[in-house]
């Protein structure tokens, strides 16, 4: 049982830091900036939820309703914890690829789901603790403290995981079970996917404004929450009052959910592990095949698996998405522009809010990190490109090629929507045009070059290469590095002798000859990279 | 057709294939023999341009691999021990990808595709995206897609593994009938009751170093292939 509990907890956290498990081959620099890396997320995270209830600590307690403080908490946990595990829990219990092996072993089917449910359970409190520890903190530094409600918070937040993994399971079989009957899953995890995500930038937006109306209406909220959810009502009022009786009802609300998602999950373990998820199957019939060119085929071949992959596409291609609603966004808040072109104009800098959009369009576009995992995302299939009669500069130019089309459409389209909403010059339309899709030419052809020197071929989940390569962060880190010093140049620097037209076309001459620098190392050293992949 | 001269390749110090010789001529079957770890696929991966080797040279219808690699894997075509393919991609796309790779004309991709495809009782499933083929069907998919352009070297990598055994006759009825059209197969495989009936030539690699290869009269004589290759693993232990 430890033993399954372990192998678990490792397939979990190596899916999340893949890194971790490669330590000994990690030079010290990598080394430092990847504790860095974590030492920043879990900071800013403490610090925001710090903040966020060291504002609500004040206005809440004073007016009685301590309650609500640990209320909100707990609230937030189980949502943090829910969003964080929801699809680990479809991972590690719907989908996961070693049941057939676990089974045929001479273990328990209870075993092998508690030994999944532990681990997701850890991964939890891990969450948890994003929320948990900032929110003790604040408490201890701001209002008088008993041992009682010590001790009773800290069983609170051991327990809402608890309730939220229990929902997680419910969710997730709902996924699974639709996911089952569609033909077209990805498009479904897509649309998800960016639910999720819009909620989350919703909220994070809205933090400061959330906050307000928390405060300035928490005591309708509270009697409402009081009424609606009173498990939530009881889990505050025995932390802020020491209520035996509180925690008690709110111990058994939390507990019973997740007992019963457990007692289900076990009666039917084995029918879950062994359920056959394949879609109604596709019958081929025979129709004529359309013939391309070599290039052609390379780049829907990575086109295709760019749009066949929901993780591929959240993680690389928002800034295409960013900026089409910022294109939108902008037309109807034209009054913003003129007020940024107003407060530039105050420091001595005179900008076109044509100019601005193009600078803008072109910095959004800089997001865009699609060619960045397309080297290492070869992995297994290495093989089929190196052994078929292609030169590797037409294989790393499909990717690039892949990441301009998917990237450039988006583009354009934002210039025109920018174009109708703004009066512009022909000059700054034809710059509102180029300046993000040469940019965008500049930075697929930067994230293959940048993947060839940090590939990495030795994945087992995709997620890897996307999410946690090297390569994706250096790239976005490249284009920034491009666009930031000229930003900086023009406003500190150029703006006292050329206008904003005439800087961006001197920008648009250095982006082309940058992508022609990196056009000629693919062909050359690129290519020779590409052929060496694997061989030492 | 194949010649290999003095190849070797090292990885991190240690000599994977050491100074192997092979010459393989068309219409002829050489089977490949060596135990886990021998350096059978990393020979294999050098001859097909996949690998980069340290020295020596390999020659495929009198072109090197290492100078006109583009017109050497025209030539060839090779499928790899394990079928690991484009799993986004549906079954019939793979073909058309590489039929198109090949510059293969539409109505003759389309016969052979179909040729095949039937042969292997692959037809029905060719809509179906790869990542719901079984290990068996990716290796039927990935040795239909080695037979698009009729290429004039086939090398495979244990071949028969995960073929279920009608698949298992008709890839060697398709060896034997490519072999009567003058090209030459070069094959890795454990089952050496196989090589012993199929093939011409055999060759046997141990610890990177070639240690028997000839006709396959000339290797086994009057006993078999298997007394052969254990009475040399015997000597060399």
């Amino acid at each position: 049982m430890m033993s399954l509990i372990k192998i678990n907890l490792r397939a979990l956290f190596s899916q999340m830091f893949p890194h971790a498990r490669r330590a000994k081959k990690r030079s010290p620099v990598v080394a430092v900036l990847i504790a860095l890396l974590v030492v920043y997320v879990v900071g800013a995270l403490f610090m925001m939820f710090g903040t966020m209830f060291y504002q609500l600590s004040g206005p809440l307690f004073q007016t009685g309703f301590g309650w609500f403080y640990f209320a909100l908490a707990g609230i937030l946990v189980f949502a943090f914890c829910f969003v964080g595990s929801v699809f680990a829990v479809q991972a590690q219990i719907f989908s996961a690829r070693d049941n057939d092996l676990l089974l045929s072993l001479p273990l328990r089917p209870s075993s092998i789901l508690l030994s999944r449910i532990v681990a997701l359970l850890m991964l939890d409190y891990l969450f948890a603790a994003f929320i948990a520890v900032p929110v003790f903190v604040v408490w201890l530094v701001t209002q008088p403290v008993n041992a009682a409600g010590v001790v009773f918070y800290i069983v609170a937040m051991l327990v809402i995981p608890l309730t939220s993994l229990a929902v997680a399971s419910f969710f997730a079989w709902l996924v699974a079970l639709i996911t089952s009957r569609l033909r077209n899953k990805n498009i479904f995890t897509l649309i998800l996917s960016l639910l999720f995500f819009a909620v989350y930038i919703w909220f994070f937006s809205n933090i400061q404004k959330n906050i307000q109306t928390l405060i300035l209406n928490s005591t309708r909220i509270a009697e409402d929450l009081k009424n609606a959810l009173f498990p939530v009502y009881h889990l505050g009022n025995a932390i802020a009052s020491g209520s035996a009786l509180s925690m008690l009802i709110f111990v058994i609300c939390a507990v019973a959910p997740f007992v019963l998602a457990v007692m289900v999950l076990s009666a039917n373990f084995i029918k879950i592990a062994t359920a056959n998820r394949g879609v109604a199957k596709i019958k081929y019939t025979r129709k004529a095949l359309k013939v391309s060119s070599v290039r052609a085929a390379f780049v829907f071949k990575e086109l295709r698996h760019f749009i066949s992959s929901p993780i591929y596409i959240m993680n690389t291609w928002l800034g295409s998405l960013f900026m089409v609603v910022g294109a939108v966004f902008l037309g109807f808040k034209r009054d913003m522009l003129l007020e940024i072109t107003g407060q530039l104009a105050g420091f001595g800098v005179t900008v076109s809010p044509a100019a601005l959009i193009i600078a803008g369009l072109t910095a959004v576009s800089a997001l865009n990190i699609v060619s960045a995992p397309s080297v290492s995302l070869e992995g297994k299939n290495l093989w089929i490109a190196r052994s078929l009669p292609v030169r590797s500069f037409d294989i790393l130019l499909a990717k690039a090629l892949m990441h301009i089309l998917v990237c450039g459409a988006p583009a354009v389209l934002s210039a025109l929507i920018c174009a109708v909403f703004f009066r512009v010059t022909v000059l700054q339309f034809i710059l509102m045009l180029c300046l993000p899709l040469l940019f965008t030419v500049f930075t697929a052809l930067l994230g293959v070059a940048i993947n060839l020197l940090f590939p990495r071929l030795d994945w087992i989940n995709e997620v890897q290469p996307i999410k946690q390569g090297l390569a994706t962060i250096l790239t976005m880190a490249g284009a920034a590095a491009v666009i930031l010093p000229l930003g900086l140049l023009y406003i500190f620097l150029l703006s006292r002798f050329m206008d904003a037209e005439t800087f961006l076309l001197l920008c648009a001459g250095l982006i082309i000859l940058l992508s022609a620098l990196l056009t000629a190392y693919l062909e050359k050293g690129g290519s020779r990279r590409f052929e060496a992949l694997g061989s030492d | 057709m194949l010649k290999i001269e003095h190849l070797t390749k090292t990885y991190g110090g240690k000599k994977a294939v050491d100074d192997l010789s092979l010459t393989i001529n068309g219409g002829e079957i050489c089977a490949f023999i060596g135990h886990n770890g021998a350096g059978k696929t990393t020979t294999i991966k050098s001859v097909c341009g996949i690998l980069q080797f340290d020295a020596g040279e390999i020659y495929i219808d009198g072109m090197s691999i290492r100078t006109q690699p583009l017109e050497c894997k025209r030539r060839i075509a090779y499928i790899p021990d394990n079928p690991d393919l484009y799993e986004f991609m549906p079954g019939i796309k793979y073909l058309n990808f590489i039929a198109d790779v090949f510059g293969v004309p539409a109505d003759i991709r389309q016969e052979r595709i179909h040729r095949y495809a039937d042969l292997f009782g692959l037809t029905d499933d060719l809509a179906q995206p790869i990542s719901s083929y079984s290990h068996g069907m990716k290796q039927k998919l990935a040795i239909i897609s080695a037979l698009i352009h009729e290429p004039r070297l086939m090398i495979l990598d244990e071949p028969f593994v995960g073929l279920d055994p009608v698949a298992s006759h008709s890839l060697k009825t398709i060896m034997r009938d490519m072999c009567a059209g003058g090209a030459a197969i070069f094959f890795s495989t454990h089952v050496l009751e196989v090589a012993e009936k199929l093939c011409d030539k055999v060759a046997i690699i141990r610890r990177g170093k070639l240690v028997v290869s000839g006709t396959m009269e000339e290797v086994k004589g009057d006993s078999s292939l298997e007394s052969v290759f254990l009475e040399l693993e015997e000597d060399k232990s």
